[in-house]
């Protein structure tokens, strides 16, 4: 813990009385909310997909298994993702919510950081996430070209976050962009980074960002799912407020479900970036990187030293 | 110690212990594994060349059988039954080498990790193969008894209304025994206690206690398998990319295209290199946290048994560190 720091958090949670290590709270509380999580999710998505069934005659589907699949998917999409969002709030940021209240501190807002930070601080985050996405297709279309995955296998892999008509659209940045931001930056930043900060330091952020992107269990995203996730835990970090990482992590969900939109609007949009080349990818990088610097430049204040300083308790 | 308490006294023990658990299990493991993932692969090659020797023959119908299948599936079988023994045993070696060490910290005895390989082969472990041996024999049997009655139901209905009554009789009592003897590891690795010892020992300790163990080990069992799948989930997609590739090619193939023969050989030959990767290596991570979670436990029953200090109480009991 950086020296000189204090918080006006009050640690009044049973954990805390006991004197017990905060490195062992952060992950046994990420470990057993993940674990409600998932599982609590699996049995949502078979009950709403059930529910949904009963609800909607099946059409009939025609083609070939993956045809068929993307078929299914499309008509349970409202479906899916409800339960999804159902589940994170059910099962990620309520659990999330009572534990930090039990264990850590009364003063739960106080606690995940949910307090106002600069806006030029919240700006630099969001154009900095946002202004990574080309870097984030060009590597997912890297990938996918090199391990040759099948054109037909990442329709029905992307049918699921394709918005096909304005009010699909609103609904999926909702359940998408919205709900994440709000469950996972509490889950991972408010809580667990928070925690294990308090053991390690800035090494918190490295720590969590990679976890950030185990937990989204998908192999081939894990390099930039973690790059996001680092990039979150630093601005959670260096600002002091959760809301600079709420904030970029709804700009960057929100702009891959506008990416996937089949809105003719956005077209254009997509079919550029799809083709952007690697000079303009890196081009790309480099205003990314200089926007997160400009961001630590912004979050001075905020700094060991400054008027927002704390101690650790242990 | 209440749950809390636990999780911390297993969380400092990881961060005291991990680097020589490591240590151990990866010098016992390695080469096991490198065995168990070789028989794996011969296993799956064999199988792979009988497929496509099946297919190749039904294109020619009422050609003869190819000589010696039966041999040949018989010695894949065997091969592969010696890999599985050979991890179990590199399994069991690796638990007492763990366990030793976990008790030995919380004794405030600590061993070196080459202390701990040493005895990890030695009366230790013959004891704990035969309290593994013994168990299974008790299990087993008792699981006959359903097995059987659901076995006879064509003889007589008679034996259908016993198998409802008998199956979940058995489970509950198969459940009761492996809980209570889920401790006889660490009694034979740190009391040096007999095989037959060990199971009254055990017992004795999770008396009185049972639900509490039942769902701390529970609990416990289920966040380290989902850690552990956190983990491994990246590297299994790469151990097993041979496999993935092959089905992404199978999907990608059009509909009215004609399948090859060889396609199916392929992906069983495929799969056995990777499939012996992803167990050796989540079994890895399982050895080095679950040996200390009942080591754990096992002090802090012994703890609420008063056996460390007489002024300790159930509830805050003076463990050794």
């Amino acid at each position: 813990m950086e020296a000189g720091r204090t918080d006006p958090v009050t640690y009044d949670g049973s954990w805390e009385r006991k004197g017990r290590s905060t490195a062992t709270a952060a992950v046994a509380g990420l470990l057993g909310i993940g674990f409600v999580y998932f599982q609590g999710q699996s049995i949502l998505l078979i009950v709403f997909i059930v529910v949904s069934s009963l609800h909607h005659q099946l059409a009939e589907f025609s083609g070939d298994f993956l045809e068929r699949l993307t078929g299914i998917a499309q008509s349970h999409k409202a479906a899916i993702w409800s339960a999804v969002a159902f589940s994170q709030y059910l099962f990620m940021l309520v659990p999330t919510l009572w534990l930090v209240k039990r264990w850590h501190s009364s003063d739960v807002g106080r606690y995940i950081r949910m307090q106002k930070t600069s806006v030029p601080a919240v700006l630099l985050a969001v154009v900095s996430v946002a202004v990574f996405l080309p870097a984030n297709v060009y590597l997912g279309n890297l990938f996918m070209r090199i391990l040759r995955i099948p054109e037909n296998l990442i329709r029905a892999g992307t049918e699921i976050i394709t918005a096909r008509s304005t009010p699909e659209l609103v609904f999926l940045v909702a359940e998408v962009a919205l709900t994440p931001a709000i469950c996972e930056e509490v889950f991972f930043r408010g809580f667990a980074q928070r925690t294990l900060e308090r053991s390690v330091g800035a090494g918190s952020v490295w720590i969590m960002g990679i976890t950030f992107g185990l937990f989204h269990m998908r192999p081939l995203g894990l390099l930039t799912l973690s790059a996001i996730g680092i990039a979150l835990g630093y601005f959670y970090y260096r600002s002091g407020s959760i809301i600079p990482s709420m904030a970029a992590h709804f700009t960057n969900n929100l702009l891959v479900v506008l990416f996937y939109s089949r809105s003719p609007q956005i077209a254009g949009f997509s079919a550029a970036l799809e083709r952007i080349s690697l000079p303009w990818t890196g081009i790309t990088l480099v205003f990314s990187a200089t926007t997160i610097y400009l961001f630590h430049l912004a979050t001075r204040s905020a700094r060991p030293g400054t008027s927002t300083e704390f101690t650790a308790p242990d | 110690m209440a749950l809390g308490d636990l999780f911390d006294r297993l969380f400092r023990l990881i961060g005291k212990t991990y680097p020589r658990i490591l240590a151990v299990a990866l010098v016992i493991f390695l080469p096991i594994s490198v065995v168990f993932v070789a028989m794996t692969h011969h296993f799956c090659s064999d199988a792979a060349d009988m497929v496509q020797e099946m297919s190749a023959r039904a294109d020619y119908p009422g050609s003869p059988a190819p000589p010696g299948v039966f041999g040949r599936l018989l010695s894949a079988g065997i091969i592969l039954f010696t890999g599985y023994l050979f991890l179990l045993l590199g399994l069991i070696a690796a638990t007492v080498g763990v366990t030793l060490l976990a008790c030995s910290e919380m004794s405030e005895q600590p061993l070196s990790w080459r202390e701990a390989f040493a005895a990890a082969f030695g009366a230790r472990f013959l004891r704990v193969c035969g309290q593994i041996l013994l168990q299974s024999v008790i299990v087993i049997g008792v699981m006959c008894v359903p097995i059987l009655s659901v076995a006879l139901i064509r003889v007589s209905g008679w034996f259908g209304l016993l198998a409802a009554i008998v199956i979940p009789c058995a489970i509950c009592l198969v459940t009761k025994l492996i809980l209570e003897w889920a401790f006889t590891t660490p009694v034979i690795v740190w009391e040096q206690a007999g095989v037959l010892d060990s199971f009254g020992r055990s017992s004795s300790l999770v008396r009185g206690r049972w639900w509490r163990v039942f769902g701390i080990l529970l609990l416990l069992s289920l966040i380290l398998q989902f850690a552990i799948s956190i983990v491994t989930t990246p590297l299994n997609f790469v151990a097993m990319w041979g496999y993935v590739s092959k089905i992404f090619q199978m999907v990608g193939m059009r509909r009215n295209t004609t399948p090859d023969p060889r396609f199916a050989a392929d992906l069983i030959r495929s799969l056995g290199m990777g499939f012996g990767i992803v167990v050796s290596v989540s079994q890895l991570l399982a050895v080095t946290v679950s040996p200390l979670i009942r080591s754990v436990l096992y002090f802090d029953l012994r703890a609420r048994r008063g056996e460390f200090l007489s002024t300790s109480t159930p509830e805050s009991p003076a463990l050794p560190v």
